[in-house]
């Protein structure tokens, strides 16, 4: 199989999970974006990607990730420098809708969080979840374990103070 | 509820499809050109690849650079090195460019655009020539203030003086190497790829410059595009191509190669020469307070870009008629 042979295969079955890795945690409008990025390392790099390329492609869309986000950041202070651009607003990701779930989310450690994520949103196993995360699969049975009860006891704790801001807000609505 | 948050997080997945993406023939520039892998991580290559990365860095501090090091993403080494390949230090950048207009209708000569960069003051002095070689305008910008001057009616023989009531701020929009410089500074461009272009392989970034709505409460649109292919020895910008981004095919707007580049030390009379009224002696100075101006030829465009032009324009004669108020 000939190098662009391969890059077209890794493409045509992967990057729909890279997309959908994206746009759970970024803007959908640089989803695209991103995942060329991914794709141009993927083709410099050819050599070194895996015969499981998804965990690197993964590995290599979050740090693509991190690098747009510090360079939106630098992009929204030169847009308040030009004078004929208007400054946009820096696009949120998508909001989870269960507040509660959200706010558990948010309180959790960035690795656990991170793990949990990959399992159940992007479909991930724990092998390739240990393979994104850079630990061992072992290692990630653990953690993934303690994250599932870290999120149930912190939903628990949470469930009382939701549903007292769900009817403040109800309450305030006309 | 809370017996089994993944059951619940897999239900609150806000992309719970596989989303389609973009055909791979957007792709096929990429692979046009053979991978070029990074070296491996043999102790050898690493202490080279560690030397080069802090040569790199030591240019972006130097520079000033904002752009976080230690990355090992391709588009920060690039735009990085880039920025400090064209730095001007604490001396002057000399850079001449030839541009072009290749969208049918708008066919004319090919003109020069020259300019000089000053970081110490903050000063970039611009000058379009004609075929002939004569200075068919000069612009003279600073934070905060700009100076234009042009040898054709109606602004003969004057000196347009432009000054923000914000100092920072610019009345003027950059051009040339300047505003390359911005956009890889701010992260507006990235890279994309390779491009061959007259048998040699240049880095591509690409990104979006310029933004419109179609109603006043509308969503942002980008409207154009900016492709900057850079020289992999020196970082140099090559070509640069303002692209139509509301068109099919992305057509060409406006392409600047360029054709000389030099840095010159630092000297006194430097300072002299920046400002325009010393060199064009006995012109007529009118000043102005504005907060925009923005040079655009209204050109037979889409309605969307049309729209953004317009909004151009009436920078522009709020301009003419806070010179006309200061007459």
């Amino acid at each position: 199989m000939s190098p662009r042979e391969r890059f077209e295969l890794i493409y045509s079955r992967h990057a729909p999970t890279v997309k959908g890795y994206v746009m759970r945690r970024a803007p959908a409008s640089i989803a695209d974006d991103v995942v060329a990025d991914v794709f141009t390392v993927c083709w410099r790099r050819l050599e070194d990607v895996p015969g499981d390329p998804l965990p690197w492609l993964i590995g290599v869309a979050a740090r693509v990730l991190r690098t747009h986000r510090r360079g939106e950041t630098r992009r929204l202070r030169l847009g308040a420098r030009l004078a004929d651009v208007e400054p946009i607003a820096a696009a949120q990701a998508p909001a989870i809708e269960n507040a509660t779930l959200g706010i558990a989310l948010e309180r959790m450690r960035d690795v656990d969080r991170e793990l949990l994520l990959l399992i159940a949103w992007d479909g991930l196993s724990p092998t390739q979840a240990a393979a994104v995360l850079g630990i061992a699969p072992v290692t990630v049975r653990v953690r993934l374990h303690r994250a599932r009860n870290r999120l149930r006891i912190a939903l628990a704790q949470l469930h009382p103070e939701a549903e007292a801001r769900s009817e403040l807000s109800m309450e305030a609505s006309p | 509820m809370t017996s089994n948050p993944l059951a619940m997080l897999a239900a609150a997945n806000p992309v719970p499809e596989l989303p389609a993406v973009a055909p791979i023939e957007g792709l096929t520039c990429l692979t046009e050109s053979p991978p070029a892998p990074l070296p491996r991580h043999s102790k050898r290559s690493g202490r080279i690849a560690l030397a080069a990365a802090a040569a790199v860095g030591l240019g972006a501090v130097a520079a000033g650079l904002t752009l976080s090091g230690g990355s090992s993403d391709p588009s920060v080494g690039v735009a990085a090195a880039a920025y400090a390949a064209t730095s001007p230090g604490s001396g002057v950048i000399e850079a001449e460019f030839v541009i072009r207009r290749p969208l049918p209708g708008l066919a004319q000569a090919p003109i020069r655009h020259r300019e000089w960069l000053e970081a110490t003051t903050g000063r970039r002095r611009e000058q379009t020539l004609s075929r002939d070689g004569s200075v068919e305008s000069e612009l003279l910008a600073s934070p905060g203030r700009a100076e234009i001057w042009e040898p054709r009616p109606p602004a003969a023989g004057m000196i347009l003086r432009f000054r923000n009531q914000a100092p920072a701020s610019e009345p003027v929009k950059p051009d040339g190497l300047e505003l390359y410089r911005r956009l890889y500074e701010g992260g507006s461009v990235r890279i994309v790829g390779r491009e061959t272009l007259d048998g040699r392989t240049l880095w591509k970034l690409e990104g979006n410059i310029g933004y419109a709505r179609r109603r006043l409460v509308g969503r942002l649109r980008p409207v154009f595009g900016e492709v900057v292919l850079v020289d992999p020895t020196t970082y140099l910008p090559v070509v640069e191509r303002q692209v139509d981004l509301t068109r099919p095919g992305y057509p060409t707007m406006l392409e600047t190669r360029l054709v000389h580049y030099r840095r010159l030390p630092r000297r006194p009379s430097s300072d002299a020469s920046l400002p325009l009224s010393t060199e064009h002696r006995g012109a007529r100075v009118l000043g102005g307070n504005v907060l925009g101006l923005a040079y655009q030829t209204p050109h037979k465009l889409s309605p969307l870009l049309a729209e953004y032009l317009h909004t151009e324009r009436v920078f522009l004669e709020r301009g003419a008629r806070a010179v006309e108020r200061g007459r």
